[in-house]
């Protein structure tokens, strides 16, 4: 089922779609390696959005049409400033400010739901962001993953400087962001940025598998773990414990129904995702 | 509730002097833990800070493993301390006894270590994440997999697992609900030492814990408790906190 496609010169850049329990966001603009124009950045993020609320949706995938996941924005062409932003882009020295980008990867960063990328080939800039944003990276062997803004004499403002020296370390952070080394997957995984690697052959079927496995968890639990993760990231301990205490508080997950009773009966749960 | 013979037991290590051992003693059940034996061995940690001779404390388990868990089928009744703090909700009466416990280990001013063998999983997860080192052999099994029962943990490993290891770790271990062995949980910088399963994990430990033992305690504590409130000061608050550490270390 198709959910809705983005148009932007007569060509369609992003498809968006549902396939039983999966929301698929397929960048679709291999002429340009994927790289994003505003309309996809609002796509994605209205997308993660669209999924918080629809009780079906159980997992976020992120992917590409073609090998090659995203070389970051366009720079060349990012599109018009969409109509949302009016009066919020400054014509100055600076040029636009990155609103567009920050909320695309807020959302997808805050996003109720599992959230996985499939990344093949040339993972750089906004799309090393994306990756970076979700939960999962599974990768490609042929992969190799950069930022280069820095080398480009670019601003690196999408809240990356955040999220990247929490998911490997300031350490590794600098030479990805800073000195601009270029990863290779295997590479990528030793320093636990990517998940896992499976082979270019393979990547289809076991992408799938891993895909099925995290769309049949208890989402509800799962994206209570995550929030709270999350927001404990800039909490002292003394608040984060008290933090829990009131997520815990405030929730109910239904499936835990179930977990109770499959645990009694020995078998494996079969969840609702509620 | 508790019967006495499968109370914590607290000794000290008769060969290495000034370690205290406070060692799980319910071996047929895994060493679940329930609310009871969770205070005994609060009143443990209480004791062993006043006492200068104590110079290290090491958490361990009789048995197959160090700890499966919490004891939920004879969960003891709420302590008079924690009850008003209680909500009785369906989800069950909340984890504030471990919460007061697992913060009394992190904040204890010596060194904490915890030997792993078997599970450390849920309770056990817990304390051993509020430890100092970890040491663990090399198959023992690791985590909070909750999310397969449709729970989640309120118990601080959510602040504390991004702290100790990369956030990107996070995501197998609690949000995919994997168990990780006491070898990969190395690699990822979680537990410090691991041994081979087929040796006694407290004979192989000896000589780390010989060495916390002997380590300067003052001195460690003060790098410790700077350690834990940097993750949470701004840089010059940290700076300006360790001010007030005397100087004269070495008096020891």
């Amino acid at each position: 089922m198709t959910l809705f496609t983005k148009k932007a010169n007569k060509m369609t850049d992003i498809q968006i779609s549902q396939d039983r329990t999966c929301l698929k966001i397929e960048l679709d603009r291999p002429d340009q390696g994927n790289r994003l124009t505003y309309e996809m950045m609002l796509s994605i993020r209205d997308a993660a959005r669209h999924a918080n609320t629809n009780d079906d949706i159980r997992v976020v995938v992120i992917s590409s049409s073609s090998n090659g996941f995203c070389a970051g924005e366009d720079r060349n062409d990012l599109g018009d400033w969409p109509n949302e932003f009016f009066g919020r882009g400054p014509l100055g020295s600076h040029g636009l400010p990155p609103l567009p980008q920050q909320e695309m990867i807020s959302a997808l960063r805050s996003c109720q739901k599992p959230t996985v990328t499939l990344l093949t080939g040339n993972v750089r800039g906004l799309g090393l962001d994306i990756a970076a944003a979700c939960d999962h990276r599974i990768a490609t062997e042929t992969t190799i993953v950069s930022d280069g803004r820095v080398q480009n004499a670019e601003h690196v403002a999408t809240g990356i400087t955040h999220i990247l020296p929490r998911l490997i370390g300031l350490s590794q952070a600098t030479r990805i962001l800073l000195l601009g080394d270029e990863l290779t997957a295997t590479e990528a995984r030793r320093i636990g940025l990517i998940h896992e690697v499976y082979p270019d052959n393979d990547f289809t079927v076991e992408a799938d598998r891993f895909v099925d496995k995290i769309s049949a968890l208890a989402t509800r639990s799962y994206s209570i773990i995550k929030e709270q993760t999350i927001e404990q990231l800039d909490m002292p301990y003394e608040w984060a414990l008290k933090h829990s205490l009131a997520i815990r508080q405030t929730n109910v997950i239904e499936d835990r129904s179930e977990a109770a009773a499959a645990f009694k009966e020995k078998r494996e749960p079969k969840f609702s995702g509620r | 509730m508790t019967s006495e013979d499968t109370a914590p037991l607290v000794f000290d290590d008769p060969n290495i002097a000034g370690l205290r051992h406070i060692r799980l003693n319910n071996p047929n059940k895994l060493n679940i833990l329930n609310s009871v034996q969770q205070e005994i061995i609060a009143d443990a940690i209480t004791v062993a800070q006043y006492d200068d001779a104590v110079t290290c404390l090491a958490f361990s388990g009789e048995g197959r493993a160090f700890c499966a868990g919490n004891d939920i089928v004879t969960k003891a009744a709420a302590l008079p301390e924690y009850k008003r703090h209680q909500v009785d909700l369906e989800i069950g009466s909340g984890p504030i006894g471990l919460h007061a416990l697992i913060t009394k280990i992190r904040n204890f001013p010596k060194p904490t270590v915890v030997l792993m063998q078997g599970y450390a999983l849920g309770a056990g997860y817990d304390i051993a994440t509020s430890c100092d080192i970890r040491v663990a052999t090399s198959d023992c099994k690791f985590g909070d997999p909750r999310v397969h029962r449709a729970l989640w943990a309120a118990e601080g490993w959510s602040y504390k697992i991004t702290r100790l290891i990369p956030q990107t770790h996070f995501s197998e271990m609690h949000l995919r609900g994997e168990l990780l062995s006491g070898e990969y949980a190395r690699e990822i910088g979680l537990v410090h030492r691991t041994f081979n399963p087929d040796t006694d994990i407290r004979e192989s430990a000896s000589e780390i814990l010989n060495h916390l033992a002997s380590t300067p305690t003052r001195s460690y504590s003060m790098a410790k408790d700077s350690l834990l409130r940097g993750l949470d000061l701004r840089f010059d608050d940290l700076q300006i906190s360790t001010r007030s550490h005397p100087a004269d270390l070495n008096y020891e």
